[in-house]
Parts: structure tokens; C-alpha cells; sequence
């Protein structure tokens, strides 16, 4: 049973709230310019209003063979973040990192899927996918894992993953 | 390809990283994974997630050294790279003042006044770790503890926001000013 006052942050507790600040806009703003290196995305940009709380970008469906007109892809991340009564970090499996992120891929054809870490009551060990086709339906849950444990590498898995995902429907 | 395949070191890449070395270079990947550490780590470490060999890792972050993008700290575990404070605010600062004019920065800086005033007056707290101290008080439904505590981080990043906003606004001619060309 935990008895402190204060929700735990995932390291413990010393951290300083204006460097977790800073981190996480600078962490933002090195996954934008990250962003802009893939060839299916244009104009990346932190919101609201360049403020950094999410980065945003178009993706283009067409890229990935599928046939909708556009597309987003939302990037959030929480390099220290502090986790709500009964889930910690102790609660993660499948990978080593310590932030909260969230990927996810909207398109104008109603589909959506991304993936995140974060506690969700709908999978154990926070790291997952999910997906539907519009929505009105409910999302389709799945665990996943991943093998890059630094920023920039888990955005480019993340992209593949998204890739692979996508061109599924191409093959017979 | 922009990378040579001598850098990896490695056997087959996973599918990710020859995607990723496609469209960057080794030098570009140690300076993204750098730049967006979490916490201090060493050339092996670096190495290993940029996918570029230790030797050529070290050689690029001794120049990012040089260059006042990160700072060192030599540890019992070995020398540890961390990006330098007063680049990655000056960065951010650069991106600001090439993207807004002055007016525009003035208008954000507003508007993230104004969402912090809305913040504290709904959850009735001064800042964010007021409004984080709320979760675990009250028995609050789980999506509403999460809401809570993710609007705690926004205001914590619309803070830091903030400051950089009012620096680039009472610098702004200063941080414009290009010398004029010479006859």
C-alpha cells in the first residue's frame, strides 16, 4: 500500500518541475525536426500555437498506398510524468523507458491507430497500440514492443511500425 | 543512402534503422539522439541507439562538444554527454524569433497568460504541482486524474513557454539585428 501524499513521479520524487519543462519542449522540438527527415511528412509544428505541448504534422496517406486525402500524426511525450493513484512505473513492461509518449495517426477516412505508453485500464504494461476504423467503434487494443530505448529511435520504429500497418492492405 | 555502411558495425539493421539511415546521416543521428536525451548518457550508449560505430560516435561528440551543443561530466561509469542548457535555450529562442514577428510573440505570450489564468481559476490551485497535489487528495475518477495531471505538465510547459516568449520579446531587435552590408 502506498501511503505518500503526493502522486510518485517516475523517478522518485527529486525532480524539478522547470527542468522537466524544459526537457520536454526541447525533447519536442528535436522530434519535429526529426519529423520533417520523412519523406511522407510536411509541416511539422508544435501546438498550440508553436507552444509545445504536442508536436503535429500532415502525413500523406497516399505514400503508404492508402487511398484517403489526408492525414495527421500527433506526437506527444512526458519525459517525467507522474502517474495517477493505483499505476506506476512499477506496472511497465515490455521496455525500459520511463516517459509517457503517445504517436498517433488520424486520417480523413475515419480510421486511426497509434501507439503509446502510458496506463491505459485496457492493457497491462502500458506500452500498446490501438486502432479502429471510425469513430463511433471501439479501439482494438495490442501489445507491442520495442527494441530503441532513445527518443529519436523510438520515433522512427514508431513510423515503421505505422508503415508496416498501413501496407498490410496492399498485399493480397 | 547518405551513410556509409562501414558505421554500423552491426549485422542485419532492423527494418527502423535502415529507414532512419536512409533519410539521415551518422553525424545527424548522434546529434538527435543527444539533443533529445533524457538523462545523461555515454558514447557507447549513444552509439548503440544512433546505430553509428563507438569510435566515429566519439569523434562526433567531441565536436558537439566543441561546438557548445553538449556538455561532458565524467562519472565512475565514464564520461557522460547531456545537452548544454544555454544551447537548447537559445535554440528554442531562434526558432521563436525566425518564425514570429514581434507582434506575434506578443499575441502568444497573451494567450498563454490567458490559459494559465483559466487553469487556476478552474481548479481553484496557483501552479501546477498544486494542481498535480489534487489527484491525490481527492477521489477522482481515473480519466479525470489523468486529464489532471497531463493539464499539470501543460501548464508547466506553457510556463517555460512563457518565459522564453517574454525573453525573445525584450531581445527581439537584438536577437533580429544583421549587420548592414559595407559600400
Amino acid at each position: 500500500m502506498r501511503k505518500s501524499r503526493l502522486p510518485l513521479r517516475s523517478d522518485g520524487g527529486s525532480h524539478n518541475p522547470d527542468e522537466s519543462a524544459e526537457k520536454r519542449h526541447r525533447i519536442l522540438r528535436a522530434l519535429r525536426e526529426q519529423l520533417d527527415h520523412h519523406p511522407a511528412i510536411a509541416n511539422a509544428h508544435g501546438i498550440p500555437d508553436g507552444y509545445y505541448a504536442e508536436v503535429r504534422t500532415d502525413i500523406d496517406p497516399r505514400y503508404f498506398g492508402h487511398d484517403a486525402d489526408t492525414a495527421t500524426f500527433r506526437v506527444t511525450w512526458h519525459p517525467n510524468p507522474t502517474f495517477p493513484p493505483r499505476t506506476s512505473l512499477e506496472d511497465r513492461k515490455r521496455t525500459s523507458l520511463t516517459a509517457n509518449f503517445a504517436f498517433h495517426y488520424s486520417e480523413s477516412s475515419g480510421f486511426d491507430c497509434g501507439w503509446h505508453l502510458e496506463p491505459n485500464p485496457h492493457v497491462s504494461g502500458h506500452l500498446h497500440s490501438q486502432e479502429r476504423e471510425s469513430p463511433d467503434e471501439n479501439y482494438v487494443y495490442d501489445e507491442f514492443t520495442l527494441t530503441a530505448t532513445s527518443v529519436v529511435g523510438v520515433l522512427w520504429e514508431v513510423l515503421d511500425a505505422l508503415e508496416a500497418r498501413l501496407r498490410e492492405e496492399e498485399s493480397p | 543512402m547518405t551513410d556509409s555502411s562501414s558505421d554500423s558495425g552491426k549485422g542485419t539493421d532492423p527494418s527502423y534503422v535502415q529507414r532512419w539511415k536512409e533519410q539521415t546521416t551518422g553525424f545527424d543521428r548522434v546529434r538527435s539522439v543527444a539533443f533529445a536525451l533524457q538523462e545523461p548518457r555515454t558514447a557507447g550508449w549513444i552509439a548503440d541507439e544512433a546505430y553509428v560505430s563507438e569510435p566515429t560516435t566519439r569523434n562526433h561528440l567531441s565536436r558537439l562538444v566543441d561546438l557548445g551543443i553538449l556538455v561532458t561530466d565524467d562519472t565512475s561509469n565514464g564520461r557522460t554527454y547531456y545537452p548544454d542548457p544555454i544551447y537548447s535555450r537559445l535554440t528554442a529562442l531562434r526558432e521563436l524569433v525566425n518564425e514570429n514577428s514581434a507582434a506575434e510573440l506578443a499575441e502568444q505570450a497573451v494567450a498563454i497568460q490567458r490559459d494559465i489564468e483559466a487553469w487556476k481559476h478552474e481548479y481553484e490551485v496557483d501552479d501546477p504541482s498544486g494542481l498535480r497535489a489534487t489527484v491525490a487528495g481527492e477521489e477522482l475518477a481515473a480519466e479525470e486524474a489523468r486529464t489532471r495531471l497531463q493539464q499539470a505538465d501543460d501548464w508547466g510547459s506553457a510556463k517555460y513557454h512563457l518565459s522564453l516568449l517574454r525573453d525573445a520579446i525584450d531581445h527581439y531587435d537584438t536577437y533580429t539585428a544583421r549587420p548592414s552590408a559595407s559600400a
